[in-house]
C-alpha cells in the first residue's frame, strides 16, 4: 500500500485570482482507497482547490499528478474521461432533462458509453445512490434526490478518484447518515473520495485523514483525532471573525 | 401512439411531394419559399440548441449561393453538384471562423455572426470582376429551365433533409452533449463533454445546410447579387419562424414556417399596402402571448387530453 503511485499528487499549487491568493502552496498527496477530508473555514480555499484539480481553472503555479501522470495542463472533459469527478457544492443540473438523462450525460461522455449501454450505466448508478424517481424533471426533485443526482452522476463517468463537495450540507439527520452510508460504499467499490465538508460529525465518522486549509494554506495535516487537538485549527475555526 | 406518428409522418411526406401536381404555380412557389425558410430556420435552431445565437445564417446562405452559382458560371458545373459546392463551402469558412470564434460566447458571439453578412457583402460587392460587384451575376438559364414543379421538389428534398439531420440531432448522443451544454457549461465538461468540439461540430453542419439551401436559391433564379445573397431576410424571418412555431425542436420550427410562411403570403393578398406591419404585429403577439411558440401550446392541450401530469415527450 505504502510504496504505490499516490492517485493524487498536488505539488505547490497555487491559485490567484487578481489579488487574492485562494490556493497558497499547497502539496500533499492521496493514497489509492482512502477517505481524505477537507475542512477549513468559509474562504480557505476547499472548493478552489477542488476546481482546480478536477480543471476547471488552470492553476497560476504548481502541477497536479494523477496516477502519476501530469494533468495539469489537460482540459476538464479529459481528466473526467480520465477517472477525476466531482460533484458542486451549489448544485448545477441540466435544468431541461430529468433526473436519469442528467446521470446519463456522464455515462456517455465520461466513461464513454453508446445511448443504451449509457443508460443502463445511469440507472445502476441511480439505484447504487437510492434514487428512485428517475424519470421526473428538475423541478420536481427534493434537494436529497438532486444531492444523490449530483453524486450519482459523479460516479456515472467510472472516476477513480471523486471530489464531493459538502454533499450533507442542508440535509436532516437521516438523511446524512443515508448519505454517509453511500460515501463509504463509494469507497467500498474501490473509488478514492476527498471530502469537501463543513459538518465535523461527519468529517469524523467518514474520513481516514484529514487535511485542515486556512488562507489556502495547509495548517494541519493527520487523523480528525489528532488534527481536532491543534491549537491552529481550533484558533482557525473560533477565532473566524468574518 | 407511436404508430399513428409515424404514419402522419409518411403521410406529410407523401402529401409534401405530391404537392405539385394538385395545385398551381402560385401555390407551389408559396411553398417553395416556406420549404426554403424551414431549413433556414431549423437549421438556425440546431445552432441554438447548443445555447449559442447565432446571426450568421445569412452569411452562409449568402456564401453558398455565391459558390453555387460561380462555380456553375467560370468551371461550367452542374447546377445541382454546385448546390453541394455552396454547402461545402460555407462549411469550410465556418470551420475556420468557429475556430476563431466558437471561444466568445452569448452577445460576443451573436455580434460577430452578425458581422459576417456585412463583410461578406462588402467582399462582394467590391471583387468586380469575379463576383459581378453590385449588380452581381446571371447565370444564361436557371436550373431545371426554371421548372416550378422541379425547383420545389429540390427544395422539398433539401427541406427533408435538413429535418433529417435536426431529428438526428435530438435521437443520438448529440442531444446529451448539446443540451448539457446550452444548459451550463460547467456541468457539461465537468460530466466529460467537449464543448469546443461539439460546437464547432454543429456550427459546420448548421452552416453547410445554409449553404446549401443558398446555393439552391441562387440556382432558382439563375441570379446572385450582394443585397439578394446576403438579405437580412434569410437571418430574420427564419428566426421568427422558430420562435412563433416553438424552439429547441424539429416540429417547432417546420410548423412556424407554414404557418408564418402562408400567413405572410394571404396578408399579400387581403392587405396590398401595410401587410408587413400586420405581419410583424402578429410575430410580436405569438411571441409575447406564446413563449414556447405554437408548438407549446399543442403540448399543453395534448397534455390537458392526457390528464394528469403526462410526460414531457421523454420515452425511451
Amino acid at each position: 500500500m505504502k510504496n504505490e503511485t499516490p492517485i493524487l499528487t498536488v505539488e505547490k499549487l497555487v491559485k490567484r485570482f487578481g489579488g487574492l491568493v485562494a490556493v497558497d502552496n499547497l502539496s500533499f498527496t492521496v493514497q489509492q482507497g482512502e477517505i481524505l477530508g477537507v475542512i477549513g473555514p468559509n474562504g480557505a480555499g476547499k472548493t478552489t482547490l477542488a476546481n482546480v484539480v478536477s480543471g476547471l481553472y488552470p492553476p497560476s503555479e504548481g502541477r497536479i499528478f494523477f496516477r502519476g501522470k501530469d494533468v495539469t495542463e489537460l482540459d476538464a472533459h479529459q481528466r473526467c474521461r480520465l477517472g477525476i469527478s466531482r460533484t458542486f457544492q451549489l448544485m448545477r443540473p441540466i435544468r431541461d432533462f430529468t433526473v436519469l438523462e442528467n446521470v446519463m450525460v456522464s455515462a456517455l461522455f465520461g466513461k464513454e458509453l453508446d445511448l443504451k449501454s449509457a443508460q443502463n450505466r445511469a440507472r445502476e448508478v441511480c439505484e447504487f445512490v437510492g434514487l428512485k424517481r428517475l424519470k421526473i424533471p428538475i423541478e420536481s426533485a427534493t434537494v436529497l434526490e438532486l444531492k444523490k443526482m449530483e453524486i450519482a452522476r459523479a460516479l456515472a463517468s467510472g472516476p477513480q478518484l471523486v471530489f464531493l463537495d459538502e454533499v450533507m450540507a442542508g440535509l436532516n439527520v437521516d438523511e446524512t447518515s443515508e448519505m454517509i452510508e453511500t460515501v463509504k460504499r463509494i469507497n467500498a467499490s474501490g473509488i478514492t473520495v476527498i471530502v469537501i465538508e463543513h459538518v465535523m460529525s461527519v468529517i469524523k465518522e467518514l474520513t481516514h485523514r484529514v487535511i485542515v486549509l486556512d488562507r489556502g494554506r495547509i495548517i494541519a495535516e493527520g487523523s480528525y483525532e489528532e488534527v481536532s487537538r491543534q491549537p491552529e485549527v481550533i484558533s482557525a475555526y473560533l477565532g473566524e471573525e468574518e | 401512439m407511436k404508430k399513428l406518428g409515424i404514419l402522419l409522418i409518411l403521410a406529410a411526406v407523401v402529401l409534401g411531394f405530391l404537392f405539385p401536381l394538385y395545385t398551381g404555380p402560385y401555390p407551389l412557389h408559396v411553398m417553395t419559399t416556406v420549404l426554403t425558410y424551414m431549413a433556414l430556420g431549423l437549421s438556425w435552431d440546431m445552432m441554438l440548441r447548443t445555447g449559442q445565437l447565432s446571426f450568421g445564417t445569412a452569411g452562409f446562405f449568402g456564401l453558398g449561393s455565391y459558390a453555387a452559382l460561380l462555380t456553375t458560371l467560370y468551371l461550367g458545373l452542374n447546377p445541382l453538384a454546385s448546390i453541394f459546392v455552396g454547402g461545402i463551402f460555407s462549411a469550410i469558412v465556418a470551420f475556420g471562423l468557429g475556430y476563431a470564434i466558437l471561444r466568445l460566447r452569448e452577445i460576443y458571439f451573436a455580434i460577430t455572426t452578425l458581422a459576417l453578412a456585412g463583410v461578406f457583402t462588402v467582399v462582394a460587392r467590391n471583387l468586380h470582376d469575379f463576383t459581378g460587384g453590385p449588380e452581381g451575376k446571371i447565370l444564361p438559364s436557371a436550373i431545371f429551365n426554371g421548372d416550378p414543379t422541379k425547383v420545389y421538389w429540390l427544395t422539398f428534398l433539401i427541406a427533408l433533409g435538413t429535418i433529417l439531420v435536426s431529428e438526428i440531432f435530438q435521437r443520438t448522443r448529440i442531444r446529451f452533449a448539446i443540451t448539457a451544454i446550452r444548459n451550463d457549461e460547467i456541468t457539461a465538461k465537468s460530466s466529460g463533454v467537449d464543448i469546443f468540439k461539439y460546437l464547432l461540430f454543429v456550427f459546420v453542419i448548421t452552416s453547410a445546410i445554409q449553404g446549401v439551401v443558398g446555393g439552391a436559391y441562387a440556382q432558382q433564379y439563375g441570379f446572385v447579387s450582394p443585397e439578394s445573397a446576403f438579405s437580412t431576410n434569410f437571418l430574420l424571418l427564419p428566426i421568427a419562424m422558430c420562435l412563433a412555431g416553438g424552439i429547441y425542436s424539429t416540429l417547432g420550427p417546420v410548423i412556424g414556417s407554414v404557418i408564418l410562411g402562408v400567413l405572410s403570403e394571404y396578408l399579400k393578398l387581403r392587405f396590398p399596402y401595410g401587410h408587413l406591419i400586420v405581419y410583424g404585429v402578429i410575430i410580436v403577439a405569438i411571441v409575447l402571448f406564446m413563449p414556447h411558440g405554437i408548438l407549446g401550446i399543442l403540448k399543453k392541450m395534448v397534455q390537458k387530453a392526457r390528464t394528469g401530469v403526462g410526460g414531457n415527450g421523454n420515452e425511451k
